[in-house]
């Protein structure tokens, strides 16, 4: 076995990555995020995590998080508000492409020991290829993501849908991620070879 | 000399930077690009109205393949986009010896070829044979509202091979200048000889207007206007205008397009291009004599099925002057009106 592991350079590396992911987010235990409609009828992921530590803490963690992320927030008392963006792309085969900027709001809501958050109120705004074989996006025009197309474009959108789904699971894994970490080590010295020292 | 020196100069700056860059973000290759056929009948029986692609009377004909490829490593990035089919080659690009033509085989197939490198957030530099910064409409279908083309598009550059610099003031407002080979040159042989500039105004989200001018011997010089507004997520209007001047006043052209749109449904939408050209005193383009004028109202439709997009399009022309053939047996121009029916399929990816 470790003969194989060794041979396989990449899943050692896939595997080592797992176990380390697993081992910080051991501590806590959250309702699994679900992207569904809510009860105003907007897709929304939603989903609440049990991290123990105090709620100051999970506050100045959001915080880095969300700023490492781009998304400006307004705090009011123990609730916190932004906007963000994704961006997805549509692929076949060898061809790729952006497709798509989604904007959306995020909330969220902490207390001793957990915290709750959703993204909501997706919109797409689309990206057209421009005369220099770029895509760019087409500024003006702003899709809810509830808008379903007629039956020849509902392809399209549900792949926009799953998408977009895939992208909130990232958001989560990366936020999950941010919030389970301790503080951020010193940025060590980097080393000096010293032909004396050995 | 001093161009030459211009351009050592910004070399070494381009050479200098790439040395110091430490960002090595790596983003995968983006492979796009459009398949476009159409067929189109000319009411005269013949082919008659002056459009740069959908040329062929009564014939299911080909546009072209499109293939581009983009890759961006840090702040180095490339474009190469190539095109295969009447419409990418002898309609649209030179071949090897410099001419428009489609008996000649030896094209390059290239309708983009640059490098960039953004020094910074706002300031980029960009060098090789790209798609001309002049205009509304654009060679590839995807492009365009409109399968047909407009008389001011089939009369500006296409292609525009040389060197550029955009910088970005704020998201609302931007410059570029450049330097730049003739119209339409992959080689200069009587040097980098065009200037061009652009600046970019967007007063508002979802209004962008560029204030174009290339100007150069033997080129010309021509100003132009290109803007439009999605006023709405379902109305979208454009305007361009320009006008241009041979080299010792020895002609040129003038004129205006108006393209309101509207979507109806996000797989149908119906858009207008309403023009007036005028060819100035001294030469005919596109046989619009010598200082008279030609009007051309099309109207297109755009029935959207996810990547496959078909146009069913009805154009009218009229002319000041008899420019166009009443029919088949028509040995000169001897009418002033044309009108056409056109169906393209554009597959995009």
């Amino acid at each position: 076995m470790f003969l194989r592991l060794q041979l396989c350079g990449k899943p050692v590396f896939l595997l080592c990555y797992l176990v380390c992911i697993c081992s910080t987010l051991a501590g806590q235990t959250s309702s699994a995020g679900r992207f569904s409609k809510d009860e105003n009828d907007k897709f929304t992921w939603y989903e609440v995590v049990h991290e123990p530590l105090p709620s100051d803490t999970l506050f100045s963690r959001m915080q880095g998080f969300l700023a490492a992320e781009g998304i400006k927030v307004l705090q009011s008392g123990q609730e916190m508000g932004g906007e963000g963006l994704f961006r997805i792309s549509r692929s076949a085969l060898v061809s790729a492409h952006p497709a798509a900027r989604i904007s959306f709001s995020f909330h969220m809501e902490w207390k001793e020991g957990k915290y709750r958050y959703w993204l909501t109120n997706f919109t797409s705004t689309p990206f057209k290829r421009n005369r220099y074989g770029q895509f760019e996006l087409q500024q003006g025009i702003s899709t809810p993501l509830e808008e379903e197309p007629g039956s020849l474009n509902r392809k399209n959108w549900e792949a926009d849908l799953k998408s977009v789904e895939g992208a909130a699971r990232r958001f989560s894994v990366r936020m999950r991620l941010a919030m389970a970490r301790s503080a951020p080590a010193q940025a060590s010295q980097p080393r000096v070879v010293k032909g004396s020292d050995w | 000399m001093k161009i030459r020196n211009l351009l050592l100069s910004l070399f070494v700056c381009a050479a200098t930077s790439v040395s110091a860059q430490d960002s090595t973000a790596v983003n995968p290759l983006v492979i796009s690009g459009s398949v476009d056929t159409y067929f189109k009948y000319d009411f005269s029986k013949r082919s008659n109205i002056q459009t740069s692609f959908a040329t062929d009377h009564n014939s299911v004909s080909l546009g072209m393949v499109n293939l581009t490829m983009k890759k961006s490593v840090g702040k180095a990035s490339f474009v190469g986009d190539l095109s295969f089919g009447p419409r990418g080659q002898g309609q649209s690009i030179l071949n090897a010896a410099e001419a428009y033509s489609e008996t000649s085989a030896n094209s390059f197939h290239i309708q983009n070829l640059y490098v960039s490198y953004a020094f910074t957030d706002k300031f980029s530099m960009t060098a090789g044979f790209m798609g001309t910064f002049v205009g509304y409409e654009v060679i590839s279908p995807v492009g365009n509202f409109n399968y047909s083309t407009s008389y001011l598009f089939s009369s500006g550059p296409f292609q525009n091979a040389g060197i550029k610099a955009n910088y970005s003031f704020s998201d609302r407002v931007g410059i570029m200048v450049g330097l730049f080979n003739d119209w339409n040159k992959y080689q200069d042989f009587n040097g980098v000889s065009d200037f061009g500039a652009q600046l970019m105004v967007s007063p508002v989200d979802g209004w962008t207007a560029y204030l174009n001018v290339i100007t150069g011997y033997p080129s010309g010089t021509e100003f132009d206007l290109t803007t439009s507004y999605q006023i709405s997520n379902k109305f979208k209007l454009g305007l361009n205008a320009a006008d241009y001047t041979m080299p010792d006043k020895a002609g040129g052209f003038s004129g205006a397009a108006l393209y309101p749109q509207y979507a109806f449904t996000d797989a149908f939408a119906l858009g207008l291009r309403g023009e007036y050209f005028k060819a100035k005193s001294g030469t005919a383009i596109y046989n619009v004599a010598a200082g008279s004028a030609v009007t051309a109202l099309t109207l297109s439709a755009n029935i959207k099925a996810g990547p496959l997009t078909l146009i069913p399009e009805l154009r009218f022309d009229n002319g000041e002057q008899e420019i166009f053939y009443r029919g088949r047996n028509s040995a000169a121009f001897d009418t002033k009106q044309a009108s056409q029916f056109s169906l393209a399929a554009v597959y995009s990816f």
